[in-house]
């Protein structure tokens, strides 16, 4: 996808967001039919997430924070309908599940002043909200949850479990080709200190490139998260086991394919035009 | 400053001039003694520098005098009068050059001690220290015609003594005549333009040096010292020259900040300026105006008058034999490496050859060397007389030299041999593979890289960080540096300084320093002064294409387009190029003590551990494929060394380094003070192992390249002295011609038994240590000191001059001079007969055990034939004698051009000269009608070659990210299975289709006897065609069989090995593709071995052998018979014992049998073949492509794509539940129906049984929304399958199924009946959990008693009794609960709890 439509896209989305206009991935289908409904779905994500980081800095004051737990204990004393933390979330145009997490974290301090919460209870609760021992917390907490697409528990597995289910159909593709790889897990049980999703044996050539790893990616190779996976994964890769390959299955901006001369070249699918490597061709 | 300034010493040429005796030269010339300062520090007074020279003149007055005293009358009878020689060589000095670019002496002078004062222009140094050639000639006449009224010792020089070398000079200034040698024009300064190069016509590739103006901090070569620190080098610490825009050891702020647009306008401005002269100056801003011609530096001003170079003539030549005399001198000299430097007197030689010649005829024929044609005529007796050496020069500049009209004017014999040597093939050549890395960085390796290499989890984290950040540098660098204005300190000084701070602790710093390492050999290594981050990829692929297929060409378009045109004279200074400039700035701006001491201990270990790797090689040339791969392994090695070592040294003397002139006092203190230091490698003991393993050419390389790096201090002091001083030994031991046989010198009786260099190893050494004792940081004259008088580590210099002299034969003065004498008339007499010399040598009939393999040149034929004893059965016993001796590297042809142009590049200012002068002289003579013609050439093929090119880097990648031993291993491989080959190829087929070809020549033979009995030249002549046609057969069908034999060696055998060898975690395909390597590697080596020696003429001139042999046999029988013909006519064929029967095996198969198809019925090739057909039972490892991820309790048996999958699955679920809890008690039959469910539980069994790819862990998470989806009555059927059926083992959240946030779900649904009903669904399913045993009662009981805490509505309460009653009742229908009675009983009481506080809440 070309930057510019990519922009063009990112525009559709805040505008239809701005104007309440409901699914926006429906919406936004309608309008770039050409593009699959998942990078659409990945974009909007994407966009969401941006809109969740900017906020989250203004929302995770401790001012704001008890602003929202009275406003969120008052609804409830009120007798409001369940569901009150999932209007919030909405009138804060914000995640409910962030938003949930906020004032579970909230609730947590005030009833037990004493205990310090660390991150992984926290999140242990809201993977099983039932434990949760206010009813009420619970019920909205889990209903937060319900709601949100791109954040919690929920949404996360549904995340990962895409991931899987794509760096499966990697393997599969490989394994049809009988190409020899190492896996990450197998890779970290060696020890390796930066672990790509595949390490090729032996090194394969697309489209004239080499290529001695594969990274999946499960998502749209926007800018934004490139650049981090680049500073963070590829180049990781690149320093240690050579030229290498990127898959991003929803798409990415096609701009951002500038480092495939170096060694890092970025793909939508399984590359078709695959060259082995074949001593015996040099003849 | 001429060029020339030889460091040639006056008396050296006096004394051994008129005897000869060159041995005893250097003690001639001592000139002071060279002792350390604190010894007699007055005697190194502040006088030190500034005297050395014009003391050394004197004190060759005074050893001349001495001299003369004793052998005057009989050596002025004998030579003709060297002295008189000198005293006529006064020059003509002003009819040489305008006015404008003559500087005074006076003023050279001062300007040349500036210069060393300040320590810096190495120019400027060679003048100031070293005696020229040209000074010797002029000033040594000077001061010899005075040397009887002034006799001076070496000690007392006059108070107002001259204060530089030159200053003899300013005695002769009035004399118009002199043939001025600091005449820029005629001897312009090292590495300047020569003024001929101003008519240079145009040519495509026209290299042009750059003077970049001063504002923007490049250094130019013409700069004084002074001026370069002050501008250039203030961000360098410790950094002492500034040579060149390059500079060596300037950090990158200096460097490189021109802009491109200046350094083209600058381009610009230069052609314009060589093409028009002057008539640009008006053009030129008026920096640049500036620049080119600051005051201290001599005008290159255009010459004007167009016709100036006349043709020097060899009649005009005089002083013939005084001239030869000289020359003779001058090429011992050279010859046997008694002038430090051979460049520059090479150099100097050809300055003189290319001089220019004035329009005014020159009167002055009193002068030696007073006139072109006398110079010219000089140079060429010179270089005819080291023609040996000039040999093994590369041969763009031999053809230069050859083209060059003077040296066929003036020597046609020297033209002659050169040409000669041109027209021999050149020598195959075998392109050191760049092992530059093609990944750009270097490879993890889990064996040291791993978790278990680092003391703990955050270490190894810490170094991973440390990792990346390191190449993030370098991807900054690579962006960066090229641009202007770009600062390495300022972009990536914070980021060095917070790696090196993050983990300081020594593990990581090792394994940092390790990467360092090895990122440096990864990027430098090979190619010096190449760094293309931007290359083109398919100009790339071209090349890499070129350079595979046609590795000349590609050799030759890369000097032409990489090699600088220039490089600074014929002595540069060291520099950091390309890629190293980022380590060399890294280093310096990283100023970590730690680091550095980290580093140097892992370039000491690395560079110990390469340095004592052996390599022998089995023959003397090259050819053959093992030997090529070791030899290439051992020039891999030696530019790692060179690498590592320039780096440990400029690492070692980086504290030391300063630009100031050390007072005299300072020196001596800090001599003092160092000499108790050790060196970090003890460089004598490495020096001592390399010449044991016969490999100096190792060892000497790399010492170089570490003491090139030195300090003006360091090579005073102790230990380094002692060094210096070996390798002055070493430098002794190099001539440049091998000496005849090996039974030693006859003269002197004593045997040389060691071992000598092959003359291209000798001019590498000779030319690297002449580079590092022309250095400016070399002491002055120390070259020429007397070991005794040194104050070194007598010991070790003792044990290495003993160990040299056991391991190398040394040549005595007389074996010198009878070696050089031999080769010349070797020389003359070569070429003719060479050739029949050689077939004779090689015929088998021969003795061969007695011939050194030196002098056979094609030993492999010899080998073949004695090597086989049903061949040659009478010799059965000699087949012993061919044992195969290992050659060691210095003896082995290892250095090759392109080596040596990788070391020394600087030899190419050689064909600069000559190029230069060849260009200006044609262009005056024919008009400028040489213009080089480069074809253009389109590269044809692309597919093709991008293909050759992918798997090349295919295959790099593959070994870059396998272990080392997997590159090792198969290497190792190819090297034994194409030795095999070769070796099978040489005794057994060679030899059977060589005795077909004779009984074949023997038949011709036989037949033309039979028709004209009396044999005689007819004969002959059809013999010999018949040879020429039969060795081509033989030759065509020794390939042939070549082709097969590899073939089946490489498909059978290979697999086996390399399963055994290889290591044990590679997989089998990787093992299939290092047999591939093997085999196609394997016929490589192979099919260049059988290229470059099964050649037609060699079996020609091998034939031609026996055919004479036959023939004279023949011949005589015939004789015989014709005597006897009367007598008796019974006899036909001549017996002959000599004669060998054929073997009847062997058919000669036909030459068009394909390599491929199997000829069985050939005996021969059966029993090839039959290995094959039988491989050796090796079980390989099987190796499993992958291995499923671990952690899924239950693993699908195969995937189904159809199954759904998994996140759908869970959306769906989700999506279902939000639609259910977001409106509850709203009619949900419209949104979700029964079947709807159905179909997700189904697909929920579906995914988890059928899929390969979920994942657990994200199940248990969206669990309870199963649960709360009881509200559906067949929800509960359903569960329970599932929960039977195990596919999602123990979910932790059924545990709280009764909890408080069930109870809300229920609650949600106003209606009454629902709520009963899904409190009997709830308590169904807590029934079913209960027998099924995935909920205990306990359990049960607990959430109970915690939902109780709560508050609840009525109906709530009532319902939730409801429901833990009838759980009871169900529950101890069930004989397991029944046991249990405190449980039961405590749930029963809950229900009735629960019950009264439905009652309590009604009364309320």
């Amino acid at each position: 996808m070309k930057l510019q439509q990519y922009t063009e896209i990112q525009k559709t989305i805040n505008d239809i967001y701005s104007n309440g206009e409901g699914n926006v991935v429906v919406a936004l289908n309608k309008k770039f039919p050409d593009i699959k409904k998942t990078t659409l779905g990945s974009i909007c994500t994407q966009e969401i997430q941006r809109k969740v980081k900017k906020r989250y800095h203004r929302l995770n004051t401790p001012e704001k924070t008890q602003e929202i737990f009275m406003s969120y204990t008052t609804q409830v004393e009120d007798g409001e309908a369940p569901g009150v933390l999932v209007r919030m979330a909405q009138e804060l145009d914000y995640s409910p599940a962030m938003l949930a997490k906020l004032v579970l974290e909230h609730h947590l301090k005030t009833t037990c002043p004493d205990v310090n919460i660390n991150k992984s209870q926290i999140n242990s609760l809201l993977r099983d909200t039932t434990l949760i021992d206010d009813r009420d917390l619970s019920y909205e907490v889990y209903l937060c949850l319900l709601e949100d697409d791109v954040y919690g528990p929920f949404a996360d597995s549904i995340k990962h479990s895409i991931g899987q289910e794509y760096e499966f159909l990697l393997r599969q593709e490989l394994d049809k080709l009988n190409i020899v790889y190492h896996d990450e897990d197998e890779l970290r049980s060696r020890g390796y200190d930066k672990t790509p999703d595949i390490k090729l044996d032996i090194p394969i050539a697309v489209d004239g490139h080499v290529i001695n790893w594969i990274e999946s990616k499960a998502s749209f190779g926007d800018e934004e998260s490139h650049r981090s996976y680049l500073k963070d994964q590829f180049w990781s890769y690149w320093n240690r086991f050579g030229p290498g390959l990127v898959i991003y299955w929803f798409g990415f901006i096609e701009e951002l394919d500038e480092h495939r001369e170096k060694g890092i070249m970025l793909r939508d699918s399984f590359p078709n035009s695959i060259t082995f490597m074949d001593p015996l061709s040099m003849n | 400053m001429l060029y020339g300034s030889s460091s040639f010493v006056v008396g050296s040429v006096l004394q051994s001039s008129s005897e000869v005796t060159p041995s005893k030269v250097p003690s001639s010339v001592r000139v002071t003694k060279y002792v350390s300062p604190r010894k007699t520090p007055a005697s190194r007074g502040n006088h030190r520098r500034r005297q050395h020279c014009s003391s050394r003149a004197k004190s060759l007055m005074f050893a001349e005098s001495s001299s003369k005293d004793t052998t005057s009358s009989s050596d002025e009878s004998k030579v003709p009068a060297v002295e008189q020689l000198l005293r006529e060589s006064s020059l003509p000095g002003d009819n040489w050059g305008s006015p404008g670019s003559r500087v005074s002496p006076r003023e050279r002078t001062h300007r040349s001690k500036r210069h060393s004062s300040e320590g810096s222009d190495h120019r400027g140094k060679h003048s100031e220290q070293r005696l020229v050639l040209g000074d010797f000639i002029t000033s040594g006449v000077k001061q010899s015609k005075k040397k009887g009224s002034h006799p001076q010792g070496i000690t007392s020089p006059p108070a107002d003594s001259r204060p530089g070398s030159n200053s003899w000079s300013l005695r002769r200034q009035g004399s118009p005549q002199v043939l001025d040698l600091s005449d820029q024009e005629a001897f312009p300064v090292v590495g300047a333009t020569p003024p001929s190069q101003e008519r240079q016509p145009k040519r495509r590739i026209n290299p042009t040096r750059i003077l970049s103006p001063p504002g923007t901090g490049t250094s130019t070569p013409h700069h004084s010292k002074g001026k370069l620190f002050g501008e250039g080098s203030k961000a360098v610490f410790g950094v002492p020259y500034c040579q060149s825009p390059s500079s060596p050891f300037l950090a990158g702020e200096g460097g490189s900040s021109s802009t491109l647009e200046e350094e083209r306008e600058l381009l610009r401005l230069e052609r314009l300026k060589r093409q028009g002269g002057d008539s640009v100056s008006g053009g030129k801003p008026e920096k640049l105006v500036a620049q080119e011609s600051p005051p201290n530096q001599v005008i290159q001003k255009p010459v004007e008058r167009t016709t100036d170079h006349l043709k020097a003539l060899p009649d005009l030549v005089t002083n013939h034999s005084c001239l030869d005399a000289l020359a003779e001198v001058y090429a011992n000299l050279i010859l046997h490496s008694f002038a430090p430097n051979l460049m520059v007197e090479l150099y100097y030689t050809l300055q003189l050859l290319t001089v220019p010649v004035m329009e005014e005829p020159e009167e002055s024929s009193g002068i030696l060397l007073g006139t072109a044609h006398n110079c010219v005529y000089f140079a060429a007796s010179v270089l005819f007389r080291v023609v040996s050496l000039l040999k093994l020069l590369d041969r763009g500049t031999l053809k230069l030299l050859c083209e060059n009209p003077r040296v066929a004017a003036f020597s046609e014999e020297l033209h002659r041999l050169l040409l000669e040597h041109l027209e021999r093939p050149p020598p195959a050549s075998f392109l050191t593979q760049a092992p530059k890395s093609p990944i750009g960085g270097v490879s993890f390796q889990s064996d040291t890289d791993n978790r278990n290499n680092f003391p703990s989890d955050q270490a190894f984290h810490l170094f991973r960080k440390q990792r990346d950040s390191f190449y993030e540098m370098l991807r900054v660098w690579e962006e960066g540096h090229l641009i202007p204005g770009w600062s390495f300190s300022r972009a990536l000084s914070s980021r060095i300084h917070s790696l090196l701070q993050i983990c300081p602790s020594p593990t990581n710093l090792v394994h940092f320093a390790r990467l360092f390492q090895s990122q440096l050999l990864a990027m430098c290594r090979g190619d010096d002064d190449q760094c293309h981050p931007n290359q083109d990829q398919e100009v790339q692929g071209v090349l890499t294409v070129l350079r595979r297929q046609h590795p000349e060409k590609y050799k030759r378009l890369y000097e032409r387009l990489v090699t600088p045109a220039q490089l600074g004279g014929p002595c540069p200074a060291p520099s950091f190029s390309g890629s190293q400039e980022f380590f060399r700035d890294f280093i310096i701006t990283a100023a970590s003590f730690p680091f550095n001491q980290h580093l140097k201990d892992v370039l000491v270990s690395q560079i110990l551990m390469l340095s004592e790797q052996e390599f022998f090689t089995m023959e003397q040339e090259e050819g053959d494929p093992v030997d090529n791969m070791v030899r290439e392994e051992a020039r891999s090695v030696v530019l790692s060394l060179r690498l590592l070592a320039k780096f440990l040294g400029f690492l070692e003397f980086l504290p030391y380094q300063t630009s100031e002139h050390l007072k005299e006092n300072v020196l001596a203190s800090q001599i003092a003070l160092r000499s108790k230091v050790c060196p970090p490698v003890s460089l004598c003991g490495a020096l001592r192992r390399c010449a044991a393993a016969g490999q100096l050419v190792v060892g000497v390389t790399w010492v170089v390249e570490l003491l090139s790096m030195v300090d003006p201090v360091a090579l005073h002091t102790y230990h380094y002295l002692t060094v210096v001083m070996a390798l002055r030994e070493v430098l002794r031991l190099l001539p440049v011609v091998r000496p005849e046989g090996e039974t030693g010198c006859s003269s002197c009786g004593r045997a040389c038994a060691g071992k000598t260099f092959a003359p291209s190893n000798s001019l590498l050494l000779k030319l690297l240590l002449g580079w590092l004792f022309d250095l400016p940081n070399f002491p002055d004259g120390l070259f020429f000191v007397e070991v005794s008088e040194a104050d070194i580590d007598h010991q070790e210099y003792s044990l290495t001059l003993t160990t040299l002299n056991t391991h190398y034969s040394r040549l005595c003065g007389v074996c010198l001079s009878l070696v050089g004498h031999t080769a010349h008339i070797k020389l003359e007499k070569e070429t003719p007969q060479q050739d029949a010399m050689s077939i004779g040598e090689l015929s088998p009939t021969k003795n061969c055990a007695s011939f050194s393999p030196l002098k056979t040149p094609s030993k492999a034929l010899v080998m073949s034939m004695v090597e086989t004893p049903q061949v040659t059965p009478l010799k059965g016993a000699e087949t012993q004698v061919v044992t195969e001796t290992t050659h060691t590297l210095d003896e082995a042809l290892f250095v090759d051009h392109q080596m040596i142009t990788l070391c020394c590049p600087f030899v190419s200012e050689l064909k600069n000269l000559l190029n230069e002068s060849l260009l200006g002289v044609a262009g005056s003579n024919k008009g400028g009608s040489t213009f080089r013609k480069i074809t253009p050439h389109s590269a044809s093929d692309k597919s093709v070659h991008s293909h050759l090119q992918l798997q090349m880097q295919l295959e790099d990648n593959f070994f870059h990210n396998q272990p080392t031993s997997v590159r090792k291993t198969t290497d190792f491989v190819v090297e034994r299975v194409s030795s095999n080959v070769i070796k099978t190829l040489r005794c057994q087929v060679l030899p059977s289709l060589r005795e077909a070809a004779v009984e074949k020549l023997k038949a011709v033979i036989a037949e033309q006897f039979q028709s004209t009995p009396q044999g005689g030249e007819r004969v002959r002549d059809v013999v010999q065609q018949r040879v020429v046609e039969v060795g081509r057969e033989v030759s065509e069908e020794a390939r042939a069989r070549c082709g097969q034999i590899t073939h089946q060696h490489c498909n059978g055998e290979v697999e086996p090995a390399l399963a055994l060898l290889l290591p044990p975690d590679i997989s089998s395909q990787g093992v299939e593709v290092c047999r591939k390597l093997v085999s196609r590697c394997s016929r490589e080596k192979v099919a260049a071995w059988v290229q470059s020696h099964l050649t037609p003429t060699l079996f020609c001139k091998d034939l031609a052998a026996d055919a004479d042999r036959l023939l004279r046999q023949a011949q005589k029988a015939a004789d015989l018979q014709a005597a006897a013909q009367q007598r008796s006519s019974t006899e036909v064929t001549p017996s002959n014992s000599e004669c060998v029967e054929v073997c009847p095996g062997v058919v000669v198969m036909d030459v068009s049998t394909a390599s491929h198809s199997r000829t069985p019925q050939s005996p021969l090739d059966h029993s090839f073949s039959s290995p094959v057909h039988q491989p050796r039972q090796l079980q390989l490892l099987s190796k499993k492509a992958t291995t499923p991820p671990e952690g899924l309790p239950l693993k699908a048996k195969e995937h189904l794509a159809e199954a759904p999958a998994p996140s759908l699955v869970l959306n769906t679920i989700k999506s279902i539940l939000r639609e259910v809890t977001s409106s509850p008690g709203s009619d949900l039959s419209g949104l979700v129906t029964r079947e709807l469910l159905l179909t997700i539980t189904g697909d929920v069994r579906r995914s988890l049984s059928q899929r390969q790819d979920v994942l657990l862990t994200s199940h248990p998470v969206c669990v309870p929304p199963l649960i709360t989806s009881e509200i559906q009555e067949e929800f509960v059927s359903l569960w329970r399958p599932v929960a039977l059926g195990g596919v999602l083992p123990s979910p932790a959240c059924l545990g709280s199924i009764l909890c408080p946030r069930t109870v809300m779900l229920v609650a949600q649904n106003p209606n009454v009946t629902h709520q009963k009903l899904s409190w009997k669904k709830i308590e169904e399913l807590i029934c079913l959990l209960l027998t099924t045993e995935l909920l205990t009662p306990a359990t049960l009981l607990d959430h109970s008693v915690a939902l109780l805490r709560h508050s609840w509505p009525q109906e709530i309460l009532s319902g939730i009794s409801v429901c833990i009653e009838g759980v009871t009742r169900t529950a101890l229908k069930q004989k397991e609960f029944q046991d249990d009675s405190t449980l039961m009983q405590m749930l029963d009481w809950v229900g009735w709890v629960c019950e009264q506080m439905d009652d309590l809440g009604e009364d309320f």
